[in-house]
């Protein structure tokens, strides 16, 4: 796996005094985040960068804002879901019975056109000719009400999915330390990247401006003939469906970029077994992303044809078939949950290792898994419709679906498998990577009976499922990525953040994630279906314990930022390596250089070879810079 | 087998557990075997569980490391191991997927004999035609709305052909532990057959005879009232269901059986009858008036014109409105469409005398009265 280096670590700890490209030491270039110049032009450096640190850094800024956006429709979602919808009759005054609607927490109304009537009268308004004066109000009705929770509901979902969790780690994160990690200067298509920055902006923009206008009631996932039909003539969805469309064509840039970066760009002495798993789990992502992205791109632009020019593919009047649409949608979609997964997994091998201080336990294992689960998420997406499709059909999905288990549960094994005789730190990066080992252990084993044709003609589409992909998506890949930016966040911007408090916002993460989604598997298996506004009496107290849950989630997320926030005015200065990590972007200043090298490195031990390379007595912040740089350190 | 049989305080814990898990027991032969399937899955499930995370706690509580510890070397791979980790999970997941599709098969396949019904999705009600053209003509107040009731006898094999006007919906009854999507272009079929009532079942109090209600449930999303689209599956005896069935009005009034068809037949998903606004123009106050539509012309709202607004919705449309209302022709029979205008009449104050008292003075429309109780089975012994 590596060669090994003739002057060793203890050369370099020694050598490290006079070596002023090491830990700590300032450099007169200065970081990647030094302002260049004055205010605007610094601004327009940012904004024009091919820099990937700070595309990094921007998608970083862009996901977490996203992030908080489709959090508080998450609150909101579960503020109305707190009781039910429920009609009440009062006896008025006047001897009429007012009915109305109780349990609506938020109802925009639906413009209706009513007789106007006169304040002051409380009569009609006639004009000359004798006839009542009509006018259009916002009228408040069961109907609307249930709208804005739809539309709400349909905001978190898009949210979320298109903009924060599939580019959160490979763009964020991937972005930043992919290069590092291979001993780059920076991506293959340096230009490619800014394009993929600004093409997500944009389609962000399409997204977010259909809010504006109203929003979209259809949910994230489009279905026909419903997305085609709903408030017909409105651009809302044209407008949705087309920022999708557009945050598609940045995902494959970005995957395209990663691709060739990874296969171009490595350090000399890196092989593939060489690459620290993150790198291998983003490389699976990004060929997925440019294998499967083109198919959805394809797939809503039909849907926007079909909208606009009513061409009929998936219109039965016209021949065409509705579930057509779920085929093609799933197509793409299913494997673009291995697009959000398998980052999360490559975040948490690294988080595991490092403040293991351990070899991963089946390196090879885990990274032939991690291409295993991407090739078979291609054949997959016949299980999202196993209401809806043929028996024989149903039954083939369903095996290939088992199949996936299998990569699944030996990367657990694996990273379970490492915390045996480890060298554990407990620190907050530490505390999220148990986390996600927990939650995304129950997140699997709920896909076990998803997966079995007879328990799932009772569990699909119900909250079962919610509870599930919740586990999946939030529990572990965004748990992952707050994990990782608490692991990065010191190489990100120099200065570390108060690790009591981390811990402590970890943990109200944890606790908050698991009251607010493990009910919901009850909620699912006792008969509560999904993307309800309303539901009969007997889930109200599951309901309310969930919408507690959620509050806490979100005061450990808020937790989280300030803490994170306030180490950027008042943490202490970071060294270079904090943990004792041996990947190559420990081995640069924090935060890096604009080139992030002086020196071409020389890679000469694997990324997890702690036990050869570290000599463990000294404190995190001794710890030796682990590669030796070819060129003026390399004797 | 049956529901009353069980009594809770004689559960086991892992009864108990199912009990919690599901709410009620499955209500057809093959969901006992379902429920088999989920809880093996459970608790497998569970024990994996809780034995990994029992090993990481322990790990993690015994391997701290603090600085100036020194390192001690141990095995990063073990093939025999590795090959063990991996095998033993293809067996057990080998096994879940035949397990699952034998029952999916049972699940699938329809009883020959079965009686068949009809039913039709839309936004946002169901509705369901019996093998002698009726419809229901109960319904009950669930939340903000009125749901229609629907008779089905026990154990007697039942076959449900369904199809939607509009969107896809999915026809799911949780005790059932199944559903299935429902689409506007083909039909697809949902079979069951319940199990028998136990001699003291009575999940509604208020009916002499056994019977056990079930909750049915639209479970693909399908716009504004999604959540409202629901229905109550009432079993009942056989020879409650067969008197029933040969003669499902009674001697109600028209006006009468026009309620009860607008909160059944899911005209109260758009139409309210209290003046209020929804989808479809309230019926408040519309037969007898002069209404304008979207093509310019007026007219007074007759009963010949309330006919052809059931069966041909989009040939004339009010202003301020959009149509969304499939036809009903076919799925109401003259004598139902007759009970409609009775309603409409007896709620204007320009509707003419159908004969009848109006029902329903306005505001009390939505709540609805309780259905009167139906007759008590001929020969039941209790």
């Amino acid at each position: 796996m590596s060669t090994i280096d003739t002057h060793g670590p203890h050369d370099s700890h020694a050598a490290h005094g006079h070596d002023d490209h090491g830990h700590g030491g300032h450099h007169h270039e200065g970081s990647y985040l030094t302002p260049r110049g004055g205010l605007f032009s610094t601004i327009w450096s940012w904004m024009t960068t091919v820099d990937h640190k700070k595309l990094g850094v921007m998608y970083l800024t862009a996901v977490l804002t996203l992030f908080f956006v489709g959090g508080v429709a998450a609150l909101a979602v579960r503020a109305e879901l707190w009781a039910p919808n429920r009609a009440v009759s009062e006896t008025q005054p006047d001897g009429t019975v007012k009915t109305t609607i109780k349990g609506q927490l938020f109802n925009i109304g639906v413009p209706t056109e009513v007789t106007k009537v006169d304040p002051a009268t409380g009569k009609p308004v006639l004009d000359a000719q004798g006839n009542e004066v009509k006018e259009w109000k916002r009228v408040e009705s069961l109907n609307s009400g249930n709208q804005t929770y739809n539309r709400i509901m349909t905001l978190h979902g898009a949210i979320m999915v298109f903009m924060v969790i599939i580019p959160s780690i490979p763009a964020a994160l991937g972005n930043f330390f992919l290069p590092i990690m291979l001993g780059a200067k920076d991506v293959a298509f340096p230009r490619l990247n800014l394009l993929s920055w600004w093409v997500y902006v944009f389609g962000s923009v399409f997204a977010v401006a259909s809010v504006i206008v109203g929003g979209v009631d259809t949910g994230w996932t489009f279905y026909t003939p419903y997305s085609t039909m709903t408030d017909a003539g409105h651009w809302r969805v044209v407008a949705m469906v087309a920022g999708a469309f557009i945050l598609g064509f940045s995902s494959i840039l970005t995957g395209l970029n990663f691709i060739v970066t990874v296969h171009k760009l490595r350090a000399p002495g890196m092989g593939w077994f060489d690459m620290p798993l993150f790198v291998w789990a983003i490389y699976a992502t990004a060929i997925i992303q440019v294998l499967a992205t083109p198919v959805i791109g394809i797939t809503l632009l039909m849907l926007i044809f079909e909208r606009l020019f009513h061409v009929g593919i998936f219109d039965p009047r016209m021949g065409g078939d509705p579930v057509l649409f779920q085929h093609f949608f799933w197509f793409y979609s299913h494997p673009v949950v291995y697009v959000m997964i398998l980052p999360g997994m490559g975040v948490a091998s690294e988080l595991i290792a490092v403040h293991a201080h351990k070899r991963l336990f089946g390196y090879r294992a885990i990274a032939f898994a991690s291409l295993g689960i991407a090739g078979v998420s291609f054949i997959v997406w016949g299980h999202h419709m196993f209401t809806a499709e043929g028996e024989l059909a149903a039954a083939v999905f369903s095996a290939l679906t088992f199949l996936v288990a299998i990569p699944t549960a030996v990367k657990v094994f694996n990273w379970l498998g490492t915390l045996y005789k480890a060298h554990i730190s407990i620190n907050t990066p530490m505390c999220y990577a148990l986390s996600f080992l927990f939650l995304f252990s129950i997140g699997g084993l709920t896909g076990l009976p998803l997966a079995t044709l007879s328990t799932d003609m009772h569990l699909h589409d119900s909250y079962f499922v919610v509870a599930h992909f919740h586990y999946v998506m939030m529990g572990s890949t965004l748990i992952a990525f707050v994990g990782g930016i608490h692991h990065w966040w010191p190489k990100m911007f120099g200065r570390m953040y108060n690790d009591t408090w981390g811990i402590i916002g970890c943990v109200l993460v944890f606790i908050g994630f698991n009251v607010t989604f493990f009910t919901q598997f009850f909620l699912g298996t006792r008969g509560m279906p999904r993307r309800y506004a309303s539901y009969v009496d007997e889930f109200t107290i599951f309901h309310q314990i969930s919408t507690v849950g959620s509050w806490i989630l979100a005061l450990g997320f808020l937790i989280t930022l300030f803490n994170l926030l306030h180490s950027l005015v008042a943490g202490k200065k970071a060294p270079p390596n904090p943990w004792g990590g041996l990947t190559l972007e420990w081995s640069v200043e924090s935060p890096p250089s604009e080139h992030n090298f002086h020196h071409e490195p020389l890679v000469t031990h694997g990324p997890y070879a702690f036990d050869e390379v570290v000599p463990f007595h000294r404190t995190p912040e001794e710890f030796p810079l682990p590669p030796k740089p070819v060129g003026g350190g390399h004797h | 087998m049956t529901h009353a049989a069980l009594i809770p305080s004689l559960l086991s814990p892992a009864d108990a557990v199912q009990r919690f898990m599901f709410r009620r027991p499955g209500s057809s032969p093959v969901t006992h075997e379902s429920d088999w399937m989920f809880m093996y899955i459970f608790w497998l499930s569970t024990a994996i569980f809780i034995g990994l995370m029992a090993l990481m706690a322990y790990w993690v509580l015994k391997y701290r490391w603090k600085p100036g510890q020194p390192l001690i070397r141990s095995r990063s791979h073990n093939t025999p191991l590795e090959i063990t980790w991996t095998v033993i999970p293809t067996i057990v997941l080998v096994t879940m997927f035949f397990q699952g599709f034998r029952i999916y098969a049972k699940q699938q396949t329809p009883v020959s004999g079965a009686i068949v019904m009809q039913v039709t999705a839309m936004k946002w009600s169901w509705s369901i035609m019996y093998p002698n053209g009726a419809g229901t003509s109960e319904t009950t107040r669930n939340g903000a709305v009125d749901i229609p009731v629907f008779l089905m006898p026990e154990d007697t094999p039942i076959k449900l052909e369904m199809i939607s006007e509009d969107v896809i919906h999915s026809f799911w009854i949780p005790d059932f532990r199944f559903k299935q999507d429902v689409f506007p272009n083909r039909k697809t079929t949902y079979s069951f057959r319940a199990d028998p009532l136990a001699p003291d079942e009575h999940d509604n109090p208020d009916i002499p005879y056994p019977n056990r209600e079930m909750w049915l449930f639209c479970a693909e999303y399908c716009g504004d009232n999604h959540s409202e689209m629901a229905g109550i599956i009432r079993i009942v005896p056989k020879d409650v269901y067969a008197k029933w069935s040969s003669d499902p009005w009674g001697d109600m009034a028209p006006a009468q059986i026009g309620q009860k068809l607008w909160a059944g037949r899911g005209c109260n998903a758009c139409h309210t009858v209290d003046g209020g606004a929804n989808t479809g123009p309230s019926w408040k106050n519309l037969a007898g008036y002069e209404s304008t539509y979207t093509d310019g012309t007026t007219a007074v709202l007759d009963s010949n014109h309330i006919r052809d607004s059931i069966l041909n919705p989009g040939a004339k449309v009010r202003t301020g409105f959009t149509n969304q209302m499939p036809s009903y022709a076919g799925r109401l029979t003259e004598k139902e469409i007759n009970a409609i205008i009775a309603y409409l009449n007896s709620i204007s104050d320009k509707g003419q005398n159908m004969g009848v008292a109006p029902v329903a003075p306005a505001g009390e429309a939505m709540a609805i009265a309780p259905a009167p109780a139906p007759p008590p089975p001929a020969g039941d012994g209790h």
